[in-house]
């Protein structure tokens, strides 16, 4: 076999080893906090997982007088003839003690040896185990992910994270599309009105959901203030609403206030996309009469479908894993858990209930919509993305 | 040279003569009760020189509990740390039996409201803890309620639909959807209970829990409710005649009242077939993992010292919590305090008449988690009591049936 004259160069080798040496310290960041906990939580899906006290192989078995044993045990005293047994087994007598009884079970503990015992009684017999506790995994095949779907609480966040996506990412691109076709005309104060519209996007996002809580306040919130204001106009008199506290409207919340957040970051990407059409088109356009509707939607539309394309795929993966959004807007997962998202769920199943193999499947299931529908974008949809040549 | 030997001589020498141990002591008090933490540290490691504790403030509770977990996962927890019983459940075969390590009188000691074993063992004690309480404005209802009829009598007296759109502009009381431990001292004081004794069977749905969901919804009809503090709404100067709040809130609910302008002050709950009042708040347990038996003995001291009589008054004193041990509350010193603060005695009496903890079943925390949603459709009449309780409970049921 014949090695290609590219890979036999000296100088190739060079430069690819300097390229990694370069990429290395990335991939380790990204290795430890990223790649290592995606590949865990599909291991931990199929696992039950708890902190527990597991046996190990059995060091002796006692049948006949067991209860001097347990009733020694039971005050927290170590029966003489266990010591010995346990000092056979290769346990230092001094450093071992008691840490914990209970009926039938009873654990040991060898400092020296950094070993722990678990007697325990089983049937007629006591059972003495090389034991360690630690956070044990268990198999259970596809338990958590038939959980996952049995709990009235996991299709209820799919439904409201699929309500929010679909309503939040095509309304942002739409008005990021048409701030952008404002922005493009020559206007007095460009540079302005960019700035301002990207401050939402560097703003850290809990500091703007604060400041969000306080629009949204029922008495002395900015919006209830204009709805109340306008409505008060026209003579008309409305009850204030409790955007916070009423299940109808926590969703809407959320999501005007993502619009928000987002648009003028998309903006600005769609306005440098709007800019890089070459000007030749449009001029050749209006020499055959294009009215300006119509240069739009002929023209820069098609050769902003590139943009259009990476604000779609990054939005679609942004807003479905929403979460502290909801964290903090509502200080829990809203009224009637009208708020409550795919990543909300999975948070409370882990830190507050402790179930984290449960936790770890709905997030692989989260991983699995956005891998299909990403799959779906950069082949289906990508068709229809022009790019300028 | 001879300098650096002179030194290394030294700190050999100190080493021999001096066997210490170190144990570290994971915690979430922050500002004030994290200062007076560390100064009751400090004077425990004076009083034991051979002790160092290594105090960590991990953040808030949610950041301890993050980091608890990890630590745990990883085999490597702190000997002592600050946790709430539905974190200790998580990992009881971790923690060491307390009632090996710590003298009988010490745990004697411990007040009987905060009497809890996991699985038969005493494995925490109780720390910082705080219990419902009534809060009220003395200008709108002059003598506050002692029973629940007065409690709707004088709260429903109070709310108004003051512009006349159909919805109360001021209230009689209020609650808050994530805070079922209010449903829970109704459900309490009513005879009633999450699960009978021996947890086999879901009682929560019996006379005494419709009872006490009957009357909760009632008082929704008069009351505030939204899922911020009630003290957020005080501040912006709303008017409630009365609500159940914790102890620990006490300092937030004056601040607010102050802002607005209002009076406000403190009561006992009103009691209907008992006094009952939920506890809330951390405890302290051992961790054996990685831990020596004399750094567990060490913790144990540093136990037995914060639940030492004078210690618990000035950590009660300094941090509005409860003190919680019966030397204690006896003690002169906290008894002069209740007389110079009417606050502390109404916790004091309140913790006295009827403090109860947390239900410990290892899934106590999903259980929880249907109380906010059904406590929440209580408060806001979506269905009937007894249809909101009987649904509560098939789901109670088939949660500890799995």
């Amino acid at each position: 076999m014949r090695i290609p004259a590219h890979l036999r160069s000296k100088r190739f080798w060079g430069e690819t080893l300097e390229a990694y040496l370069f990429l290395l310290p990335i991939l380790l960041v990204l290795g430890v906090f990223t790649f290592y906990p995606f590949v865990n939580a599909f291991v931990y899906s199929l696992y039950d997982i708890r902190t527990r006290t597991v046996p190990g192989p059995v060091v002796y078995t006692l049948t006949e007088g067991i209860e001097t044993w347990t009733a020694q045990l039971a005050r927290g005293r170590l029966p003489e003839d266990l010591v010995e047994v346990l000092e056979r087994a290769g346990a230092s007598r001094e450093s071992l003690w008691v840490r914990l009884r209970q009926t039938t079970r009873w654990v040991l503990k060898d400092d020296e040896n950094q070993q722990e015992y678990i007697v325990v009684k089983e049937g007629d017999a006591l059972l003495v185990y090389r034991a360690t506790t630690q956070w044990a995994l268990s198999p259970v095949g596809w338990d958590n992910f038939r959980t996952a779907f049995r709990d009235p609480d996991f299709p209820k966040a799919l439904f409201i994270t699929l309500k929010y996506v679909g309503i939040s990412v095509p309304v942002t691109l739409a008005l990021a599309l048409l701030i952008a076709t404002v922005l493009n005309q020559a206007l007095v104060g460009r540079a302005f009105f960019r700035l301002a519209h990207f401050l939402p996007y560097i703003t850290p996002i809990v500091a703007i959901t604060m400041v969000w809580r306080w629009i949204y306040d029922r008495d002395v919130g900015l919006l209830n203030y204009i709805f109340s204001s306008v409505a008060k106009a026209f003579g008309a008199n409305v009850s204030l609403l409790t955007w916070l506290d009423d299940p109808q409207l926590a969703l809407p919340a959320l999501i005007i206030m993502n619009v928000w957040r987002f648009v003028g970051y998309q903006a600005l990407i769609l306005l440098a996309g709007m800019q890089g059409i070459d000007r030749e088109y449009y001029e050749a356009a209006r020499v055959d009469g294009a009215g300006g509707l119509q240069v739009w939607r002929r023209i820069t539309l098609p050769l902003l479908t590139p943009q259009i394309f990476f604000l779609l795929i990054i939005s679609l993966i942004g807003s479905f894993k929403i979460f502290e959004e909801v964290f903090v807007l509502f200080m829990g997962p809203g009224p009637q858990k009208a708020g409550l998202t795919i990543v909300y769920y999975v948070f409370t199943k882990a830190f507050d209930s402790g179930h984290y193999g449960l936790a770890s499947a709905a997030s692989v299931i989260l991983f699995a919509i956005i891998f299909a529908l990403s799959l779906f974008q950069l082949t289906v949809v990508q068709r229809r993305v022009h790019y300028e040549r | 040279m001879r300098r650096m030997g002179v030194v290394l001589l030294v700190l050999a020498l100190g080493s021999v003569g001096f066997a210490q141990v170190t144990i570290s002591f994971w915690h979430a008090m922050s500002g004030a009760l994290g200062e007076t933490l560390a100064f009751l540290v400090q004077k425990f490691q004076d009083e034991h020189p051979d002790i160092v504790v290594d105090l960590v403030y991990q953040g808030a509770y949610s950041a301890l509990q993050q980091k608890l977990i990890a630590a745990v996962a990883a085999g490597q927890p702190p000997t002592l740390a600050q946790q709430y019983e539905n974190w200790t459940t998580q990992w009881l075969d971790a923690l060491v039996d307390l009632d090996l390590f710590l003298p009988e009188e010490v745990l004697n000691d411990v007040l009987p409201a905060f009497d809890q074993k996991f699985d038969g063992r005493i494995i925490t004690v109780p720390f910082n803890k705080s219990i419902l309480v009534l809060y009220y404005r003395p200008d709108l209802i002059p003598n506050p309620p002692t029973t629940w009829e007065d409690f709707e009598r004088l709260t429903c007296a109070i709310a108004k639909d003051t512009d006349g759109d159909g919805v109360l502009n001021e209230y009689g009381t209020a609650f808050r959807p994530p805070n079922p431990e209010i449903f829970l001292t109704f459900l309490t004081q009513a005879g009633g209970a999450i699960l009978s004794e021996d947890w086999t069977e879901v009682t929560i749905n019996n006379a005494a829990g419709l009872e006490a969901a009957e009357f909760a919804a009632r008082l929704a009809k008069c009351a505030l409710v939204q899922s911020a503090y009630i003290s957020d709404a005080i501040q912006k100067g709303i008017v409630v005649g009365a609500w159940i709040d914790t102890s620990a809130g006490y300092t937030y609910n004056m601040n607010a009242a102050k802002t607005a302008g209002v009076p406000l002050a403190v009561v006992p709950l009103p009691c209907y077939k008992n006094c009952a009042s939920m506890i809330q708040g951390t405890n302290l347990a051992i961790f054996s993992m990685n831990q020596s038996k004399a750094q567990i003995e060490a913790a144990a001291k540093l136990i037995a010292f914060l639940l030492r009589e004078d210690n618990i008054v000035e950590w009660a004193m300094k941090t509005g919590y409860v003190p919680v041990t019966k030397t204690a509350v006896e003690s002169q010193a906290w008894q002069e305090y209740m007389e110079a603060n009417p606050y502390a005695r109404v916790m004091t009496e309140q913790l006295l008449a009827g403090g109860f903890g947390q239900l410990l079943h290892p899934k106590y925390m999903d259980i929880r988690s249907l109380l906010i949603t059904y406590w929440e459709l209580l408060l806001k009449g979506e269905g009937t009591p007894k249809e909101i309780m009987d649904a509560l409970a098939a789901e109670i049921e088939s949660l500890i049936s799995e």
